[in-house]
């Protein structure tokens, strides 16, 4: 196999970027989710970043758990660690940004100016508490408990919601296969207490999403100085990078730390 | 980031003369094209660079060479001499002003460049089939042999896409599984070799 094929980033930094934005996917897909987003908010250069197993890292062996996915993405992340950086997950990404957060500072990288969360309860809670079975008409919720035909139906309607139409059935196996192993994944994830990640952390909340309440994400404080937004818009408007979403990162990346914080935290 | 300069009214691209105004003046005709500009590298060796935003969601680079080489403004079915090099300004952001000043457009050149791996050119028939495929789905040309699919823009549908191009032209069944495990260009046309010549197309 070639050499370039299968890294951690999508594609290569660039060499003058004045910040980076390391930015997860989530339960069942890739990297490549996040193509409508920009190159950049602001100062901080969009690096999406492909864990083993997906996309052009299918032949990869995936992680197992989240303490060897941090320890993991953190070696190989910390050369592009030598400016401010930050770190954005969705989701299960949350969990796995949070994870890559607290790999890269046991491995002697610099703190993040912030870590990003959105639509995710706290890695601590345990998963009886993180997850939920999904609601009646619930879209892209995921629980262990789900059928292959139940979860394809989740699946199926991230897709239609995101305007492409029912996923091409030749790539149901697949998805399936990799949301399997995300939701073991998740499952079985029970750290002892909270993590925290020594620096600020926004937590970001959708004010049409069903699954993860605003009240919820509240508890991200337990990790660290906690900012938080609720914005318009549904679990799957992320995936569009609307203005208000984009506002809120470069914002927030610039905030000077401590004091303007404080005021902010609600 | 290498500088953009506005080319003036005649430049030797790849060893040949061609009029950068009436390129980008040409592309801007073509109705699949929103927004053109046409722009040279600083420095030698000079190359030229066509930005176009696409009027619609499809846009063949490849329509877009032939519609230059129907005005007489490139050669026909030349390989490379003075033929621009395009840039497809589809990201987000790409309607603003902003991205069309000269700061701008070397951003998005710089953009594209480190979604690529340097560049060793398509050799053989089946490497160059598929970056002509890749061309097609990705709105990205002169496709390297070390270029990754997903680095360039490519997602799951669209692999899905290139298998379907592969029945279609080729006759030949290749799973998914195959293209996404071999997403690099160079691993590509091995395991597409190899899916031809009977043997598992791993």
């Amino acid at each position: 196999m070639s050499q370039r094929s299968g890294t951690w980033l999508l594609r290569e930094p660039s060499a003058d970027a004045e910040a980076r934005l390391f930015v997860m996917p989530y339960s069942g897909v890739g990297a490549s989710v996040f193509r409508h987003w920009p190159e950049r908010f602001g100062p901080l250069e969009v690096c999406p970043v492909q864990p083993p197993g997906r996309e052009n890292r299918l032949g990869h062996t995936p992680c197992e758990t989240f303490e060897q996915f941090g320890a993991d993405c953190a070696r190989a992340l910390l050369p592009h660690t030598d400016r401010p950086y930050a770190v954005f997950g969705h989701c299960m990404g949350a969990l796995l940004a949070h994870a890559l957060v607290t790999g890269l500072t046991a491995q002697g990288a610099p703190a993040p100016r912030r870590l990003f969360v959105s639509s995710s309860r706290v890695p601590h809670w345990p998963p009886e508490r993180r997850y939920r079975m999904p609601a009646p008409g619930a879209t892209g919720i995921y629980h262990p408990s789900m059928t292959d035909d139940q979860l394809r139906e989740q699946v199926q309607r991230v897709s239609r919601l995101l305007g492409q139409g029912d996923l091409h059935p030749e790539l149901v196996p697949m998805a399936l296969r990799v949301l399997r192993a995300d939701l073991r994944m998740c499952f079985g994830y029970r750290p002892a207490a909270a993590a925290p990640v020594g620096c600020p952390v926004t937590a970001i909340s959708w004010q049409d999403d069903s699954d993860v309440r605003p009240e919820e994400m509240t508890h991200w404080s337990e990790c660290g100085p906690l900012g938080t937004h609720t914005l318009p818009g549904g679990k799957w408007t992320v995936l569009d990078a609307t203005a208000p979403l984009a506002e809120v990162i470069e914002r927030d990346f610039r905030r000077e730390e401590p004091d303007v914080q404080r005021r902010m935290t609600v | 980031m290498s500088p953009l300069v506005q080319p003036g009214c005649s430049v030797e691209i790849r060893g040949l003369r061609t009029e950068p105004a009436e390129i980008e003046r040409a592309l801007r005709e073509h109705p699949a094209v929103a927004r053109a500009a046409v722009r040279a590298t600083d420095g030698e060796p000079r190359r030229l660079i066509a930005f176009v935003a696409p009027s619609g969601d499809a846009l063949s680079l490849r329509a877009l060479r032939g519609h230059l080489a129907d005005a007489k403004l490139v050669p026909d079915r030349a390989e490379t001499a003075g033929v621009p090099e395009f840039v497809a300004m589809t990201g987000r952001g790409h309607e603003s002003e902003a991205a069309w000043t000269a700061d701008g457009l070397a951003r998005a050149l710089a953009d594209l460049t480190r979604r690529r791996a340097p560049h060793t050119a398509p050799a053989g028939a089946t490497e160059r089939y598929l970056a002509q495929v890749w061309e097609d789905l990705l709105a990205v040309d002169a496709i390297g042999l070390d270029d990754d699919f997903f680095s360039l823009g490519g997602h799951s549908l669209l692999a899905v896409r290139v298998r379907i191009r592969l029945q279609r032209d080729l006759g030949l069944e290749v799973a998914p599984e195959v293209l996404f495990e071999n997403s690099v260009l160079r691993d590509q046309a091995d395991a597409v070799d190899r899916a031809r010549s009977g043997e598992a197309a791993r």
